[in-house]
């Protein structure tokens, strides 16, 4: 990034993140010429509270800049109660933030709140949760849809087209539609569904040179069937210096590291190393290879050895200990944000629940349902399925940034595309196919390594398979 | 066949019988029940059965015809073409009719299967206009067992044949669908057989009707959705049922069918199991499998220590199960109780446990040095608490017939006094009679070359070579002093493993019964010394010495029986949760209490849709059998309809035609809504005389008590106090032991007082409500005896009447293996209930069952008056009659003969019935003094917290030398603690809500935390923190305790940290250092 020094130009940057800034930060950054270090304030807790303060910058003033970036990650501290209420607070807000973009759009201005709504004539525009979905005798579709105090039945009739739309249960919607009274209660027979969806945005192309990141996922260190060959293959290209390996500069380890303990029944039969500990001290010596100005970042999943409920914590300092200076611990999910881009990460057990639903998805073909993830700006809209979700005051999953890149795994499958501007990925796995893949007659696709350039559309795809 | 007193038996019973349906039909042709005509019809045969299940008249008469001459197989597969081709015209009705025919004669007009286990059979166009035959089944099918699951997917065959309907061709991508679907189903319920995939393949790509099945369970397949033909994504539990351990398990029997009928289409059969491995392998562990918490483990398989075999059946054994000594019971802190289940090694799955005193008891290591056989229950609660090691658990005793059932080799017998008095001829006879003692035993075996006598006769297969030269080397420093042999203590070890009883005297071991060891060690006594004077040259110990002494020794107890708990004994009335005393819907006016009382005084008037009827007198509409405004009877008009209630009135004017006071009545309980397809109520008069007598209702309108089975084929008249007017009265000759008649039964005392309830509450309805004589008059539970019950298993539909002769204390019900067979059960640990006859008579209607899937099972669709040894479950015919095992027998375990080799001499019941013509005048081999002697409750019962029961259970592991109680912790944590842990912790982030005003149900907490149903704000958790922590304590505890494998040791780690980063309560989950540091 350019050296901002000018007060203007500073606002500007932080307006368009949605965060205001005091006049004594403000003060402080030109001051202290910080022009290059302000996506670094972007952190996590910055963007919550929508305020950059002078003791946010000052931190930074304080560590003093090392040749290779060292990041601030922000890891909420979240537990849960066994109380209602902290489901119930998730759900309003993850409801509220989602609102908040839904009624952005201008065909949702003016909305009611359901309760007004009932009270209404004629056209009236919702936004609600959705509790129910069902389909009436006659194949239209109905919803029950809540907002904080009220909630009401729509109808998505056959004749409009509109009963094949797909809608999740908890999926946030905005509904545009008219009310009808006639009955014992009002419902809503509705003409347009609203979701939050994803902008359309151009991928402004700057004329740099390439800025690589790597998206690496399921390693599976420890397992018989991590492919140790294929692995140290794809080191050894990093550490060559070709041409586009000298350009990478952030590798994402996106889950399932390692392979872990107690995650299926039998699983030290499929073990080559059985404490959780050594997995990752064999994992931290593959990754101590890669030349440290490399950035390397590590997300847990499910197999790893942190809570498997989430949003879930990172490592813990004796994990970290293992690796070099140059790795990054992430919780899992995470929006990165590198060279001024947003790189969202998360390890993908929701995708699961979604490939159940979604029509035509598979295990194979798993793109249509990361779409679908992105267009309700969720990363885990079905409560209740295969993924735990920790309740708190704050719903984790809500994807309040439009994330330029989003990294997903878990699948084991390889695919790639691009939603309204955005680059997804669901990465490649080290692990060849494993029994339970066998008997779901499932074969991954290994060992590859995606790698986006963060100033331009271009990927490259490097298989290290074995041939 | 019947011989002269069952001819007598029968009529006292057939008496009874039409007694109580004459009372019951009155009763109900007066039009106050919902239908006037008695529902339990009386069938006197299987034809007779099948005739009034499946509905179709006059099929019984040609179903004994063919009876006469053909196999049951043969006669289901004839049969079901007959009414296929009497029903014709309907070709839907007569494919649907012909399949459950065929299917209820092959389980014998008694099992639910036919009714319950298809849901439909259907005909289905295909694109191109052609037709097949779609079968669906449901899970209740299992019950009918593999043949006759795959003989049902035959007889739609040949039924789809004479109708002219095509056959069914599965796509590729379907076949996949029941591969995937299969494969699944085994990961969840765990099938019998799991074909291969080319299998699968083979059957479905050439079955030429459909095999279906409704999504039966709650998982759903992942692939392969949303297919045209198979309208569920869910599991079809039915079809995976039929598909693998019907036409696929069963291959082979299937061929013989088919290549009978000519069906050539199913020769592909013939490739089937080519890949089937024999299940040979070894099958000893299974039953550690699945270890559960609390349920201890007795033995481990063929260990020193354990339940060590015997051969033989008592009096109060076979059919499944076996008998141990009672002080057995007691010594393994009464975890075994009489009619308690465990599981075993062999020659089954599992086995009902029932008291023989007349085999050995347990040998235990008191904390004073002193090795003792434990020979009463007074001295085994006495030492309780002196235990220091249980070191012999005693002997089980397993019958002939049980391993003939399982088909089970014979193992080597344990050399017994039955079998040594073969040896006995001449002069020796009297020691038939008489023990003979150690000097003499050795005696006489060196005198006329016979074996040792057993008791003198140690575990010497149980010691090595080096065990034996020490033991020798020990031996040759002790000394005989005042009749006892003074030895070194460093031979404890080796006496324990011998199971010779000693004492701790002052630094040696006092030994007794010293003579036979000293002279099978190789020693003779001179001048009181021992003198070693034998050698050996034999590697083998038992071999070794047989040479050292000169004399034969047989292996004593060469086959141990490992074992471990299974399902506590039972014994209660049956209540519908929460308990209900009337069929009466009250919505949720009741609370959640569902008190009729209180929902009169919340909200008396309301409107439900119940089944209309009308009041013949006033033409009032309404749901009720006797008109609530005049008291006249009503006219069921057999349809639904909206109509209001005036639940106060109703409530008053059934109190007062009762004579009834208000007052008297403190709880009556009704239920939500009917379940019913017609939706039929039940008098609210039964339901104010039930709570009246504090006994609850069953879904079908009957009172049940439900017990474990558990055998008896002949019972003491001391043991039952019975006086010898009432053992004459019964029909019993008056002598003090007697053998049970097939349909008798004796029942627990605390059944017995459930059922004098429920004989008071039927003459209070007789009297108050019918206005006819009482019928019982019981006062005390005395009164009972000799009155008749209906006995009904789940799963059937049919019935078997049998008589009441006499209380035990046990939890179980005692009766001929006859009796229980009829009911298609066998005693290794199954349960099922009786009922009052006239109560089930007059209370019991079909418009009651619930319409839902196995709503019709344990419904008394129809009665057997009469047992019919053809007609009970052929298990029961390998139950063995001798006296005594003959020598042959011992001879064939010795060289481990299939049983069947030997069934013409073992006198089992088929053969009895074959040779004899009868199969009354049977015998048994072991006595028993009573049939209470033994353990009531089982410790699993009697204790309340989980906590002590695991404590007891891992005691109880270290106790006994026969378990490793570092792998049952092991196996208690990891098929046990840490999947309920795990797998609350997962769904704590996935539960639902409730609301516990109106008990709805949330998949998720609404968004303004109210109910959306009822507006209360009482939502809460359905899983709690506590719930996943449940076991936290105990697996710590376990882990600190005993040596578990180190992964199972990073599992409860993993677990630990993984809920202490999870959940931040009030109580702190750990404290210790149990961070992922301490993994190294």
């Amino acid at each position: 990034m350019d050296l901002i020094e000018n007060r203007k130009e500073v606002l500007v940057y932080f307006q368009s993140k949605g965060i205001m800034v005091t006049k004594k930060a403000l003060d402080v950054i030109l001051d202290s010429s910080m022009g290059e270090l302000l996506p670094k304030m972007v952190t996590q807790e910055v963007l919550d509270t929508g305020f950059l303060t002078e003791n946010d910058v000052i931190k930074l003033i304080r560590s003093p800049q090392r040749k290779k970036m060292d990041f601030e990650v922000y890891i909420p501290d979240i537990k849960a109660h066994s109380s209602v209420e902290d489901f119930q607070e998730m759900f309003m807000d993850r409801y509220e933030r989602l609102k908040k973009i839904i009624v952005q759009s201008s065909e949702m201005r003016g909305t009611y709140t359901i309760k007004s709504a009932k009270k209404a004539q004629g056209k009236v525009k919702i936004v609600g949760m959705v509790s129910e979905v069902s389909t009436t005798k006659n194949g239209h579709k109905r919803l029950l849809l809540e907002d904080l105090d009220d909630n009401i039945n729509v109808f998505l009739l056959k004749g409009k087209g509109m009963n094949n739309e797909l809608i999740l249960e908890d999926e946030v919607l905005g509904v545009i539609g008219s009310v009808s009274n006639t009955g014992k209660d009002p419902v809503l027979f509705a003409d347009e569904i609203i979701r939050p969806d994803i902008p359309y945005k151009l991928i402004d192309e700057q004329k740099k040179d390439p800025v690589f990141v790597a998206s690496l996922s399921d390693i599976h260190v420890g397992s018989k069937t991590f492919r140790k060959n294929d692995f140290m293959k794809m080191i050894s290209w990093i550490k060559a210096s070709e041409e586009e390996a000298s350009k990478l500069k952030y590798l994402i380890l996106s889950g399932d590291v390692v392979d872990g303990i107690g995650v299926y029944p039998g699983q030290d039969k499929d073990l080559e190393i059985l404490n959780p500990y050594e997995q990752y001290e064999k994992l931290a010596e593959y990754v101590n290879m890669v030349p440290d100005d490399v950035n390397v970042f590590i997300m847990p999943g499910n197999h790893d050895i942190v809570r498997l409920a989430e949003p879930q914590p990172v490592f813990s300092q004796k994990i970290k200990n293992f690796f070099n200076e140059n790795v990054t611990l992430l919780p899992n999910p995470y929006n990165l944000v590198l060279e001024n881009k947003n790189v969202l990460v998360y390890h993908g057990m929701s995708l699961n629940d979604m490939i159940e639903l979604v029509p035509g998805a598979s295990y194979a073909s798993v793109g249509s349902s990361i779409e679908e993830l992105l267009k309700r700006r969720h990363l885990a809209p079905v409560y209740g399925g295969k993924t735990p979700i920790i309740p708190s005051k704050r719903d984790y999953h809500v994807i309040d940034q439009v994330p330029d890149i989003f990294i997903t795994g878990h699948i084991h499958s390889f695919s790639q595309g691009s939603y309204r501007g955005v680059r997804y990925i669901n990465a490649s796995t080290w692990q060849s196919q494993t029994d339970y893949q066998k008997m779901m007659n499932f074969s991954p696709n290994p060992s590859i390594m995606t790698l986006f350039d963060l100033n331009s559309k271009t990927q490259i795809i490097k298989d290290f398979k074995e041939s | 066949m019947i011989d002269h007193n069952l001819d007598k038996y029968n009529k006292i019973l057939e008496n009874k019988v039409s007694e109580c349906y004459q009372i019951a039909e009155e009763a109900r042709s007066l039009g106050k029940d919902v239908s006037t005509e008695v529902e339990i019809p009386l069938a006197n045969d299987m034809a007779e059965r099948v005739e009034k299940l499946i509905q179709i008249d006059g099929i019984a008469d040609d179903i004994r015809e063919l009876s006469k001459t053909m196999s049951r197989e043969e006669v289901s597969l004839a049969i079901s073409r007959k009414v296929a081709e009497r029903l014709k015209d309907d070709r839907r009705l007569a494919l649907e009719k012909s399949v459950r025919v065929g299917l209820a004669i092959l389980t014998e007009g008694i099992l639910v299967a036919p009714l319950e286990g298809i849901k439909t059979v259907d005909i289905v166009s295909n694109d191109d206009g052609t037709e097949y035959v779609d079968i669906v089944y449901s899970g209740p099918i299992r019950s009918a067992g593999g043949t006759a699951q795959a003989l049902s997917v035959l007889m739609a065959d040949i039924v789809r044949r004479e109708l002219n309907i095509g056959s069914f061709k599965a796509t590729d991508e379907e076949i996949e669908r029941y591969i995937e679907e299969i494969q699944a189903y085994n990961r969840s319920k765990h099938l019998q057989y799991l074909p291969t995939p080319e299998e699968i393949r083979l059957v479905i790509g050439n079955s030429p009707v459909m095999i279906d099945g409704e999504g039966s369970e709650e998982e759903e397949i992942s692939g392969h959705r949303d297919m045209r033909r198979i309208p569920t994504n869910r599991i079809r539990g039915g079809m995976c049922l039929v598909l693998c351990e019907g036409l696929i398990q069963k291959s082979r029997k299937v061929l013989k069918y088919t290549s009978l009928m000519k069906m050539e289409e199913w020769n592909i059969l013939e490739n089937i199991g080519k890949n089937k491995k024999e299940e040979k392998g070894d099958n000893s562990q299974k039953y550690l499998r699945d270890i559960i918490a609390g349920r201890p483990v007795f033995g481990y398989p063929n260990r020193p220590g354990g339940f060590r075999l015997r051969y033989g059946r008592s009096r109060l054994s076979g059919l499944a199960a076996a008998s141990i000594n009672p002080v057995s019971m007691y010594i393994v802190d009464e975890f075994i109780a009489i009619g308690s289940q465990i599981k075993v090694e062999l020659p089954g799955k599992a086995a009902a446990i029932t008291p023989c005193d007349t085999i050995d008891g347990p040998t235990v290591l008191l904390k004073s040095g002193e090795h003792k056989k434990i020979k009463t229950i007074e001295e085994a609660i006495a030492v309780k608490e002196e235990v220091a090691e249980i070191t012999d658990l005693g002997e089980i005793l397993i019958a002939y017939g049980d391993f003939l059932e399982n088909n089970k080799n014979l193992v080597t017998s344990p050399f017994t006094v039955e079998w040594w008095s073969y040896y006995l001829k001449g002069d020796l006879q009297k020691y038939m009679e008489k023990k003979p003692d150690q000097f003499e035993a050795i005696e006489i075996s060196k005198k006329y070359g016979i074996p040792l006598y057993p008791e003198y006769d140690y575990y010497w297969h149980d010691i090595t070579e080096d065990e034996l030269n020490s033991l020798i080397s020990v031996l040759e420093r002790s000394r005989l002093h005042d009749g006892n042999l003074y030895i070194d203590t460093d031979a404890q070890d080796i006496l324990i493993k011998l199971g010779i009883e000693f004492k701790q005297i002052s630094g040696s071991l006092e030994i007794a019964e010293y003579y036979p060891l000293l002279v099978c060690t190789g020693f003779s006594i001179e001048n009181n010394i021992p003198v070693k004077t034998g050698s050996y040259s034999s590697h083998n110990v038992l071999e070794a010495v047989n040479q050292l002494s000169g004399i034969t020794i047989k292996a004593r107890s060469p086959i141990r029986v490992g074992a471990r708990l299974g399902r506590p004994e039972k014994a209660g009335d049956r209540k519908m949760k929460p308990k209900v005393h009337s069929l009466f819907p009250i919505l949720n006016y009741g609370d959640n209490r569902r008190s009729i009382l209180n929902a009169a005084k919340n909200k008396s008037e309301y409107s439900i849709e119940l089944n209309e009827r009308i009041c013949k007198n006033c033409g009032n509409e309404t749901p009720l059998t006797v008109c609530e405004n005049c008291g006249s009877v009503t006219y069921n008009q057999k349809r639904l309809k909206k109509m209001n209630i005036d639940l106060s009135m109703v409530l008053e004017r059934a109190e007062s035609r009762l004579n009834i006071k208000p007052d008297q009545v403190k709880d009556l309980k009704g239920v939500k809504k009917l379940m019913s397809r017609n939706c039929a109520v039940e008098p609210m008069e039964k339901g104010i005389l039930r709570s009246i007598h504090d006994i609850s209702i069953n879904k079908d309108g009957t009172c049940r008590y439900d017990m474990s089975d558990i055998p008896i084929t002949h019972f003491k008249k001391s043991e039952l106090n019975l006086t010898s007017e009432q053992l004459i009265e019964l029909g019993y000759p008056d002598r003090e032991l007697n053998e049970i008649y097939p349909q008798d039964i004796i029942i627990p005392e605390d059944s017995a007082k459930y059922l004098l309830n429920v004989a008071n509450f039927v003459d209070d309805m007789l009297v108050r409500y019918y206005n006819l004589q009482p019928y019982y008059s019981c006062h005390s539970i005395d009164d009972l005896i000799g009155e008749l019950v209906i006995g009904l298993a789940p799963h059937t539909s049919g019935g078997i009447v049998s008589r009441i002769i006499g209380f035990s204390k046990v939890s179980g019900c005692y009766a001929h293996p006859f009796y229980h067979a009829a009911k298609r059960r066998n005693c290794d640990g199954d349960e099922d209930s009786i009922m009052l006859l006239l109560e089930g008579l007059l209370d019991f209607s079909r418009d009651f069952l619930p319409s839902t899937t196995g709503g019709l099972m344990d419904a008394p669709l129809v009665l057997s008056a009469f047992l019919d040894p053809e007609e009970v479950d052929k298990e029961a015919m390998n139950v063995d009659t001798l006296w005594k095992y003959p020598l042959e027998f011992y001879e064939a375990t010795e060289q481990g003969l299939p049983p069947s080799k030997i069934e013409s001499i073992m006198l089992t019941m088929k053969s009895k019935i074959q040779t004899q013509g009868i199969y009354t005048d049977s015998g048994f081999s072991f006595d028993t003094a009573n049939l209470n002697a033994g353990v009531l409750m089982s410790a699993y019962k009697s204790i309340d917290s989980m906590q002590e029961k695991i404590e007891k259970q891992l005691g109880l592991a270290t106790k006994l030398l026969s378990v490793d109680e570092n792998d049952v912790a092991a196996r208690v944590i990891s098929s046990h603690f840490l999947p309920d842990m795990f797998g609350n912790m997962r769904s704590f982030f996935t539960q639902e809500f409730r609301c516990t005003k109106c008990n709805t149900k949330f998949r998720r907490v609404p968004l303004s935390g109210k109910c959306l149903k009822c507006g209360s704000d009482n939502i809460i958790l359905t899983i709690h923190h506590g719930s996943i922590i449940k076991y936290l304590k105990e697996t710590e505890k376990v882990m600190d305790e005993y040596n578990l494998p180190i992964y199972l040791q990073y599992q409860i780690r993993r677990l630990i940290d993984s809920i202490d980063n999870t959940f931040d309560v009030a109580e702190p989950v750990k404290v210790e250092e149990t961070t992922l540091e301490s993994f190294k």
